[in-house]
């Protein structure tokens, strides 16, 4: 459905995507997972035929990217990294021009995207917050019912309620068929919507692997906040990484397990327990290597 | 060609079309009402008294005795280059570079649309709004003439003024549409847009101010706009052949690049 061959574009920085190799098939959410800067934007902009590659292909429907450009578009439903809406429309004028692009007229599927979003596209884009154009990007890419999905970081911006409804949204388009490429840095998100996921660094894919196994490698990192702060020797003592502790605050890495880390816990008198810095870098600190960090 | 970015393209130019017509249409009406031919006739006998060599030598006899002529030496030798230019560099931009520069391209591109379709639409835009200003301008200045001064117009010489006036712009346009699809830099595309027909005025300007200069004019595409050629009857066949046949390359041309090149949004 969507396949990339030895894909290679550098950029004259000296930046770009080198050599990756995916497939995607027909039905399957794939997250894209990397840090700003890793190359995700690019792969995008390749699938869209926006660049020619310097080496190598992608393509999807079995047509190639670059050439067929136009004809792959007919299913596609695209949501770009960097938003940029046409200002002087409002959102339903923008919304009835890109179906009118494609030839088509009916704002009904656009109308129920719309609802279950919140969003009024009665207003000029130029006055709507980054929320609110966030949404209308959402709504664009799926108006026209595509049957393949390029999404570039598309919950950037939202609230968690509406990443929630983002997410119940390609649950129910994947189970309807449809194939997702959803780019993020956001590890949760793509854990809670996709089947697997590449992990990008610096150009390069560094895994494709299953969500769950993955999900075995993620470190988590959680802070603790312990009334007896000598109780930190007995998390430590069940094997629970403490990476810093200041007092009754303990930092602790945890990977995988979380039934040691319960049961080490309730022996202890824990007054807190709250979600660590949990960038990407951290939860694939195997991937990335220390140099990344 | 595309309906839907044709409609667009109407909706988010027709104010800057709309000023730049009122502007000429303003320019053609004060001129052509300017004209008197009452002290025509008064020159004409001062002129009919002194000898002949010297009224050619003093160039009179090219200069608006007649109706056309004074219109052609008032109007269509400084303000129909003039606004028509400013339209064309202002539109080049508006067609292809900002939404380059902007990014909004990609939503231009996230459709089934082939890219040769998108330029060529924007190509087809630029034309037809630059063959609709000529015309109104045209048949305006034509009511107004006949209105004032019935019968006095010379109607091939007048038509021949505007028809290669528009071939001119298609190929000022054609040169500016190609800047504004080969580069994704809008500031390097309109600058080059706005320099390269600026530059071929104030040569073409200079080509007149002094025979010594008068070699200039052969680096101006504005020396093919030849009213006195017209004037006097001249075959203009030719300049309209090369002006058409650069507007088809730069058109052209603008619409390849643009389907060829990688376009980073």
């Amino acid at each position: 459905m969507i396949e990339a061959k030895g894909l290679s574009m550098a950029y004259s920085g000296g930046k770009g995507v080198f050599d990756l190799d995916f497939s995607i098939a027909k039905g399957e959410a794939f997250g894209y997972l990397g840090p700003n800067g890793s190359g995700k934007t690019t792969t995008i902009r390749l699938l869209m035929g926006f660049m020619r590659p310097d080496r190598g292909a992608c393509g999807i429907n079995e047509l190639d990217c670059w050439k067929d450009a136009a004809a792959i578009k007919r299913v596609l439903g695209y949501l770009p990294g960097e938003l940029a809406l046409f200002d002087e429309m409002t959102g339903t004028g923008f919304l009835r021009f890109l179906l009118e692009l494609r030839g088509l007229r009916s704002l009904k599927r656009a109308d129920g995207l719309c609802d279950r979003l919140n969003l009024d596209p009665s207003g000029r884009i130029k006055r709507m917050s980054k929320g609110t154009r966030q949404k209308l990007a959402i709504v664009a890419a799926f108006a026209h019912d595509p049957s393949v999905y390029l999404l570039d970081e598309p919950t950037s911006g939202l609230d968690p309620l509406m990443q929630n409804v983002f997410i119940e949204l390609v649950l129910e388009e994947k189970k309807a068929g449809k194939t997702f490429l959803l780019s993020s840095h956001n590890f949760e998100e793509v854990d809670r919507s996709c089947d697997r996921a590449a992990i990008l660094r610096e150009g390069r894919l560094v895994a494709v692997e299953e969500m769950a196994k993955l999900k075995a490698e993620q470190r988590m990192s959680y802070i603790v906040k312990l009334a007896v702060p000598e109780d930190a020797t007995k998390l430590r003592a069940a094997g629970i990484e403490i990476v810093k502790q200041t007092n009754g605050n303990v930092e602790v890495s945890v990977r995988g397990d979380y039934n040691v880390f319960f049961k080490a816990l309730s022996q202890c008198d824990v007054r807190g327990l709250y979600p660590g810095g949990r960038d990407l870098e951290q939860a694939f600190l195997k991937y990335y290597g220390k140099e990344a960090l | 060609m595309n309906r839907a970015l044709f409609k667009h393209d109407l909706k988010s130019n027709w104010l800057l079309f709309l000023i730049i017509l009122a502007i000429m249409l303003m320019y053609i009406s004060i001129i052509s009402l300017m004209y008197d031919p009452g002290s025509v006739e008064a020159i004409n006998q001062l002129m009919a008294a002194m000898p002949k060599q010297l009224v050619s030598a003093l160039g009179f006899d090219t200069i608006g005795s007649t109706l056309t002529g004074f219109i052609s030496g008032y109007y269509y030798s400084f303000v129909v280059i003039l606004f028509p230019m400013i339209y064309c560099i202002i539109l080049s931009g508006r067609l292809v570079s900002r939404f380059v520069d902007r990014g909004s391209m990609a939503y231009l591109l996230s459709g089934p649309l082939k890219r040769s379709a998108i330029a060529g639409t924007q190509a087809v835009y630029f034309i037809i709004s630059l063959t609709v200003l000529f015309s109104v301008n045209t048949l305006i200045g034509y009511l107004i003439c006949e209105a004032k001064f019935p019968g006095l117009l010379d109607i091939g010489k007048f038509l021949a003024h505007n028809y290669l006036a528009l071939f001119i712009f298609f190929a000022v346009s054609g040169m500016l549409f190609f800047f504004s699809c080969a580069f994704d830099d809008a500031k390097l595309s309109s600058s080059l847009g706005a320099g390269i027909p600026l530059a071929f005025y104030v040569i073409q300007m200079l080509s007149k101010v002094d025979d010594k200069l008068s070699w200039l004019k052969n680096f101006t595409i504005f020396t093919l706009y030849d009213t006195e050629k017209i004037m006097s009857g001249g075959p203009i066949l030719v300049n309209s052949i090369v002006l058409l046949g650069i507007a088809a390359v730069m058109f052209t041309g603008g619409i390849l690049t643009f389907s060829r090149r990688d376009i980073i949004l």
